[in-house]
């Protein structure tokens, strides 16, 4: 599968960097997912849980407060003030 | 001669008290300047891509019909100010307290003990401020703006320049202004630019205002510790003063009582 470079970004600094395959999350017009090769675009996110599936196979889980997710050409950066995570 | 001396070495006593406060202070000071500092360039990353962000969006025409970006005429304002929690940090409660005098009649919400006592808010301390109070302050902003509570939101907090400048600044935030950058439309906006806009501003002031927290935190820190070094440094020169006085009232008080046994000897 190919990946991606995923950063979880908040006012302490980043939570999150990985190389990932896809992150599932709600944004302001419902689920949505991204994979590798995402068109650039920027969408809020609402308050909800979401999830990552690591370069491995391996399922990462969190709930947010909500926050804003930019896709780029090389990156992803999902900035938000508070991440909860599962595992 | 005698109380003289007494005198001198109470003063020489109580400086001497001085002298290891302000080091104490200035130690406590710079063991929290780094993690203060790096706290600091942390929230800065985060804000600097919300500011971007938000800086594109504002470039786009149809953003422009944005409650968030009218222009109003009224002139209520409404003003967030971050000072310190404690004193003894040379002029920087003093430089954010002077600045806010050019805005009488605004309406403040403080952060940090020193400006929650100087306008009488609910108690927020600098340095254990988090997240989630400046998103629940950042909601009950943009709900206030929205309802026409204050026509303008602004935040006055200290620029840190260098660890010997700091600057105390205002900044206006809303009504946003539009930007001078071309809307480089290299993203899609989801569903489109203003509703993302809309729904991004209480994320983009609470960032500010995180961010802002911490850098004038780095300020105070920073400002306390020079203050304190400089103080010390005062409270050395006067000991040294004061030795010298002293030591010369002592030999004066010897010499006398010589000269009067000498005398006496003769008489």
């Amino acid at each position: 599968m190919k990946t991606f470079l995923l950063k979880i970004s908040s006012p302490e600094g980043d939570l999150f960097s990985e190389e990932v395959i896809s992150i599932r999350l709600r944004g302001s017009e419902g689920e949505l997912a991204v994979l590798a090769g995402h068109i650039p675009f920027v969408s809020s996110v609402k308050p909800c849980s979401f999830k990552i599936e690591l370069s491995d196979g391996e399922e990462k889980e969190g709930r947010t407060g909500g926050g804003m997710l930019s896709v780029s050409k090389d990156k992803t950066v999902f900035l938000t003030g508070n991440v909860e995570w599962k595992n | 001669m005698g109380a003289d001396i007494k005198q001198l070495r109470t003063r020489i006593k109580s400086v001497n008290s001085t002298l290891h406060l302000t080091k104490a202070m200035g130690l406590v000071a710079s063991s929290k300047i780094r993690k203060a500092t790096e706290a600091m360039l942390k929230g800065q990353e985060y804000s600097s891509a919300l500011i971007e962000t938000v800086d594109e969006l504002s470039s786009y025409e149809e953003c422009r019909k944005s409650p968030y970006m009218k222009e109003r005429e009224g002139g209520k304002i409404c003003l967030v100010v971050i000072a310190g929690d404690r004193g003894l940090a040379g002029g920087y409660n003093a430089n954010v307290f002077r600045l806010m005098r050019n805005f009488p009649d605004a309406m403040v919400i403080p952060i940090g003990k020193r400006a929650c006592e100087r306008f009488s808010g609910e108690l927020l301390y600098a340095e254990k401020f988090s997240y989630s109070l400046a998103k629940e302050m950042a909601e009950d902003i943009c709900r206030g703006f929205l309802n026409g509570e204050f026509d303008r939101f602004g935040i006055v907090a200290t620029k840190y320049n260098s660890l010997m400048s700091q600057d105390a600044y205002v900044k206006w935030i809303l009504p946003l202004q539009k930007s001078e950058k071309k809307a480089s439309s290299s993203a899609i906006f989801e569903p489109d630019e203003i509703t993302v806009l809309n729904a991004v501003i209480p994320e983009y002031i609470a960032g500010i205002i995180i961010s802002s927290v911490k850098e004038s935190f780095a300020c105070e820190v920073a400002a306390r510790r020079v203050a304190m070094d400089s103080a010390g440094k005062n409270a050395k020169e006067m000991l040294d003063d004061l030795g010298l006085q002293y030591n010369r009232a002592r030999q004066g008080a010897i010499t006398q009582e010589i000269t009067e046994i000498v005398a006496g000897s003769e008489a």
